[in-house]
């Protein structure tokens, strides 16, 4: 016990005093009068059109193409003209506090998580949420910190749980499946049920949940395959010993073809961002940021090499380089909070639609979106209470039908 | 609240965490192991400190009140991957070590930044808060919010994953209490 103590303290000397009392004061002196009653958040609203008249995309260019591969499907849908926004259910015994962490392509299929009561003496394990066309399963995963990654149009799921190891899982119709290999997390599945993810620090990808692991690139190749399109096109967030000291820092793209040809994605040249981390990833499109999330955070086509910078990082994309984007979710001062306006479904020519808050008891709380499908007819993200009052309601799984 | 008042409770927010700002980055960075999200976490907690500042003076313990909302910020926020950047081991030696430290001293903090960092949010809070801000078992469990029980078992589970993650560190084995 000593030598335990003293070891935390000696790690505990690596740490600096973190002066952030002046931030952290101005930020509660804008989230104070945040609550706002019905009559407060019209008030609110109206305020917000002019205060946060952001320009939806920023710098945007188009290089040389810089890899061969499959474009975009070549006939987007119509973009959305107006949203609404729904609480997601949630299974019995649960309290409403709920996120959503991904989709299927089609809509019909939603995941995220719910959570146990903080009075729950137990401090029973997340719990993994399947949502289909709008009834939930719970799934039954073991570990303690369990994350739904993705779900394909089959209704099949991939799920890291954090237990005794770091394992990968697949659930499909009632049937959970362990995938192979030793420290696992998994990030994405196609249609095919082809899986794609990290084993140790190496990408890899698996034929099936059933398959063994095949690990993907040179054996030094460090990193984890972040998407897989339909036709097995893995995309890799490549990293080194250096930068894996920061998980999300990278040092580089590289894209498999389903032959296993890997090529080196280089950033466009006239870009005027920094890859450090990836977000998502879909059909060539690719959403990120710099070290650690630094701005300014960019929406990449992969093949064709058209970039734009984004206003916020963003969690999802669609085929189509669709983007919901989520501003301002937990207001600082200076900035008013006001959901209408603030989060929308972006497309790489400018289009927008915005996708409103909720009404009634969650009205007051901020939006965040984690989930786009193919066509923009579904977006999926959570209502975050701003003021943190709430324990066991600060986040509450919705979805937004748009047509 | 008029304008006097804001600014009498401001103050008092202010005085109570500049106090005790070095205490809580310490254990802010134990909690996240990584400078930037110790940094964020902190900056979140106090946040939170500041809006709900009135009912924490009123509290018996301040402290206590502050310790419960940094604990369940760190653990309900992990699944934004607010605070996670940290949660994948290094290879690394610190970045600037000290340069009075002994190699060994230096070795075992990247060991145990290193095994800490395979342990789950609340199985982190539990050896902080037991080992490092040396809590009762009691205590504990008030600042994560549940039972005595349950302390006791994750942190029998948490120290069982330490052994088997640094069992170079053979002082883990020596924890029994």
């Amino acid at each position: 016990m000593t030598e335990l103590k003293s070891m935390l303290r000696e790690l505990a000397d690596e740490a600096k005093t973190y002066d952030v009392v002046d931030r952290a004061q101005r930020r509660a002196r804008g989230r104070r009068w945040l609550r706002p009653a019905a009559a407060c958040a019209a008030i609110l609203v109206a305020a917000a059109g002019t205060i946060l008249a952001v320009k939806a995309l920023g710098q945007s260019g188009t290089a040389a193409p810089v890899a061969d591969g499959p474009l975009s499907p070549a006939s987007p849908p119509p973009f959305p003209a107006t949203c609404t926004a729904s609480q997601l259910p949630m299974p019995p015994g649960l309290p409403p506090k709920s996120i959503v962490s991904g989709g299927d392509r089609t809509g019909r299929y939603i995941i995220g998580r719910g959570y146990p009561s903080i009075n729950d003496p137990n401090m029973p394990s997340y719990a993994a949420l399947l949502w289909d066309n709008g009834a939930v399963i719970r799934l039954e995963v073991p570990g303690a910190e369990v994350v739904p990654e993705d779900v394909n149009s089959s209704g099949q799921v991939v799920i890291t749980s954090v237990g005794s190891g770091t394992v990968g899982f697949s659930y499909h119709a009632g049937v959970l499946t362990q995938l192979a290999g030793d420290d696992v997390q998994v990030s994405a599945i196609n249609d095919q049920g082809e899986i794609v993810g990290s084993v140790g620090v190496r990408p890899a990808s698996w034929p099936s949940a059933t398959a063994q692991p095949r690990l993907l690139g040179p054996d030094t190749m460090q990193g984890t395959a972040v998407g897989i399109d339909e036709d097995g096109t893995i995309v890799v967030g490549v990293q080194t010993p250096a930068t894996r000291t920061k998980p999300s820092a990278l040092a580089g793209i590289a894209r498999f073809a389903p032959d296993g040809t890997m090529t080196e994605v280089p950033v466009p040249a006239d870009a005027t961002f920094s890859v450090g981390q990836i977000r998502s990833y879909d059909s060539g499109w690719l959403v990120g940021a710099g070290d650690t999330g630094a701005p300014p955070s960019f929406l990449w086509q992969l093949t064709s090499g058209e970039w734009h910078t984004l206003p916020v990082l963003a969690d999802a994309v669609s085929p189509f380089g669709w983007v919901p984007i989520s501003l301002n979710p937990i207001p600082t001062i200076g900035q008013s909070f006001s959901p209408t306006g603030t989060t929308y479904l972006l497309a790489p020519d400018g289009r927008r639609v915005d996708l409103p808050p909720m009404t009634g008891r969650y009205g007051g709380y901020a939006l965040l979106t984690a989930y786009v499908s193919d066509d923009g007819r579904t977006v999926a993200g959570q209502a975050i209470d701003p003021t943190y009052e709430s324990p066991d309601a600060d986040d509450i799984a919705v979805v937004w039908h748009c047509g | 609240m008029s304008a006097e008042r804001r600014a009498a409770v401001e103050d008092g927010f202010r005085e109570f965490a500049t106090a005790r700002l070095g205490a809580l980055s310490r254990t802010a960075y134990l909690l996240t192991g990584d400078h930037h999200a110790a940094e964020d976490l902190l900056q979140d907690v106090l946040v939170i400190v500041a809006v709900r500042w009135s009912r924490v003076a009123a509290a018996d313990n301040p402290m206590a009140y502050v310790r419960r909302i940094l604990y369940h910020e760190l653990v309900s926020s992990w699944r934004r991957g607010r605070y996670r950047r940290a949660e994948v081991s290094s290879d690394q030696l610190p970045e600037h070590p000290d340069p009075r430290d002994e190699t060994t001293t230096v070795d075992r903090r990247v060991l145990l930044r290193r095994a800490l960092a395979r342990l789950t949010p609340r199985q982190r809070a539990v050896i902080v808060l037991r080992f490092f801000e040396d809590l009762s078992e009691a205590d504990a469990a008030a600042a994560l919010g549940c039972s005595v029980g349950t302390v006791k078992s994750q942190t029998n589970y948490a120290l069982k994953r330490l052994r088997e993650t640094a069992p170079e560190l053979a002082e883990f084995s020596e924890v029994t209490r």
